[in-house]
């Protein structure tokens, strides 16, 4: 008879996502661009209607470099936060469904300075994939095309596996054909209008492995110092000696 | 010279070690905070078997007495780390460390705790001898009689006599308990109890998700144990567990010795003793009221000893 007890709840949805479009964001997928100093409201749209929005500030006295904005949840915020133009603005999903794309004005209203549907010049999307597969990559604002073959993490700890990069143009990926491991890090740096999309092909099963063991022996002996008085009827006391030999 | 000697032979002492030792039951559950991890048992045992070997020297043996396991169940607490992928380093920096990190996703809502119960009662090869042990004999007082009550009066004492006893005692004096084996398949048990566990907590996941995480987990099974601290042998980790974390050998011997020495002799006998039983009076006639009863013919009993040699068991003892 074998007990289980797991408490903690499993997140389906990291395993289970195949597809990752860098205009219509979900779980393990990023972009990234880098403002210059002014104001600026993010309009963040679900299958292109629209579920809230976000000022930040880019100013120069900040010395925050990663302003990170969570599309899922971009209505529950409140203050209004800041970077410094050398640093980056990540958007991202931190759960549900996803198929988020986000636009970002300056406040005043003026110009479009940024489409997550149509990245550009100095974007960048970056994606973990989990799923070990074979991937198609789809520049859809051209033609390039390629393909990610994603293999097991195996025994290293994925945290260490280098980020691997490819520079994206209308017309190719350079490289062509990248080999992954599960979960490591891939990021596809900009040169022209983009939307990344990448889909799963086909997929393929690995195994774990048993253990053996051997004889062991542990010997210990307990021993009683101290005699009851038979004539008083007091049970005696015990004092135990350990005594332990091993052999294999 | 004593007035009365009794001899019994070894094979007759070893059917009356058997009869009390039969009755020896053991259980305890006890559970300890370990650090990484939390460990736990439930056990229940029993005696069988053995060889009782008299000595010259007046001491007693008893060999390869089996620990026959009606229960052993360890159960393993652990606490799984944070498991999440991403926060891999988008833009590095040049003169060390990362400007630009990617958000991690944890695959857990928190860290999971599981727990995995063995039982491994069937699995352990175990045995207690009785090393030195030596036969004495107590003169035991009942608790339950008043001082001043004469020998007549605790005969008739109702609802039972109160007679004094005379016991003969076995003191183990040194226990060996020997856990000799653990059987190989223990291994494959808590691999697989781990595979389970992952399976159940994965349940609903594609068998690729499942497969994956598990090689993201490094594999589980090491990761597991990893945190259980087993290394690579198993079977001595569990004995080691068993035996010296708990103490499970320390309190059987002790059990053991506890067992015999205070309340369980292996014969008692009443004093005075009862030579002749009361009886129904043979004057009875058929057709008319009973006579009254005789009375027990009973002799006092004092200075009773016990020794063995290594055929045989030697009780002596005065009349009066």
């Amino acid at each position: 008879m074998i007990t289980i007890k797991p408490k903690a709840r499993f997140n389906h949805r990291i395993l289970t996502t195949s597809t990752f479009d860098s205009g219509a964001l979900g779980l393990l997928a990023y972009v990234i661009h880098q403002f210059q100093e002014g104001r600026y409201t993010a309009v963040v749209n679900r299958d292109q209607k629209n579920v809230g929005s976000i000022n930040f500030l880019v100013e120069s006295t900040s010395d925050n470099m990663q302003l990170m904005i969570d599309l899922a949840t971009v209505s529950t915020v409140a203050e209004v936060p800041k970077v410094s133009p050398k640093g980056y603005v990540m958007f991202y999903v931190s759960g549900g469904e996803g198929s988020y794309s986000v636009v970002a004005s300056e406040e005043s209203g003026a110009s479009l300075v940024f489409d997550s549907t149509k990245l550009s010049d100095n974007d960048l999307f970056a994606v973990s994939i989990l799923e070990p597969a074979t991937y198609s990559m789809v520049n859809q604002a051209g033609s390039a095309t390629g393909e990610i073959q994603v293999t097991p993490a195996g025994n290293t700890d994925p945290h260490t596996l280098p980020t691997q990069y490819v520079d994206v143009s209308t017309a190719s990926f350079d490289p062509t054909k990248i080999n992954l491991q599960s979960s490591q890090g891939l990021v596809f740096r900009i040169k022209g209008p983009a939307r990344i999309v990448i889909t799963k092909q086909s997929g393929k099963e690995f195994v774990t492995s048993k253990h053996e063991g051997k004889k062991v022996r542990r010997h210990v002996r307990v021993i009683s110092l101290y005699r009851s008085d038979p004539q008083q009827n007091i049970p005696k006391q015990v004092r135990r000696h350990v005594r332990v030999t091993r052999s294999k | 010279m004593p007035h009365a000697r009794v001899i019994a032979s070894e094979k007759a002492f070893e059917r009356l070690f058997s009869k009390v030792v039969e009755k020896f039951v053991y259980e305890d559950a006890d559970s300890a905070d370990l650090g990484p991890f939390t460990a736990g048992y439930d056990i229940k045992i029993h005696l069988e078997g053995g060889s009782v070997d008299l000595r010259a020297d007046n001491g007693v043996h008893v060999k390869e007495l089996d620990i026959k396991w009606d229960r052993l169940n360890l159960s393993l607490g652990v606490n799984i780390p944070e498991l999440c992928v991403g926060g891999f380093c988008i833009i590095p920096n040049p003169f060390g460390g990362c400007i630009l990190r990617a958000p991690r996703y944890c695959l857990f809502s928190e860290d999971p705790d599981i727990q995995i119960l063995l039982p491994l009662g069937g699995l352990i090869t175990s045995e207690i001898s009785i090393v030195d042990g030596e036969l004495f004999t107590r003169y035991v007082v009942n608790q339950n009689r008043p001082g001043d009550m004469d020998q007549w009066d605790a005969q008739n004492a109702v609802p039972d006599p109160l007679f004094n006893k005379w016991q003969l005692v076995l003191d183990p004096r040194t226990v060996d308990v020997d856990f000799i084996d653990i059987a190989d398949t223990v291994g494959d048990l808590l691999d697989d109890a781990i595979e389970a566990l992952f399976d159940g907590l994965l349940s609903g996941v594609p068998d690729w998700a499942k497969a994956l995480i598990k090689a993201i987990l490094g594999p589980i099974v090491h990761l597991v144990r990893v945190i259980l601290d087993i290394g690579d042998d198993i079977q001595e980790w569990l004995i080691n567990l068993l035996g010296v974390t708990f103490g499970l050998q320390n309190m059987i011997g002790l059990a053991l010795i506890a067992y015999f020495d205070i309340g369980n002799p292996l014969f008692e006998i009443e004093d005075p003793y009862p030579i002749l039983p009361k009886a129904e009076n043979p004057n009875n006639r058929p057709n008319e009221t009973p006579l009254p009863e005789l009375l027990p013919v009973k002799i006092p009993i004092r200075d009773l000893t016990v020794s063995n040699n290594d055929v045989e068991m030697v009780l002596e003892g005065n009349v009066g």
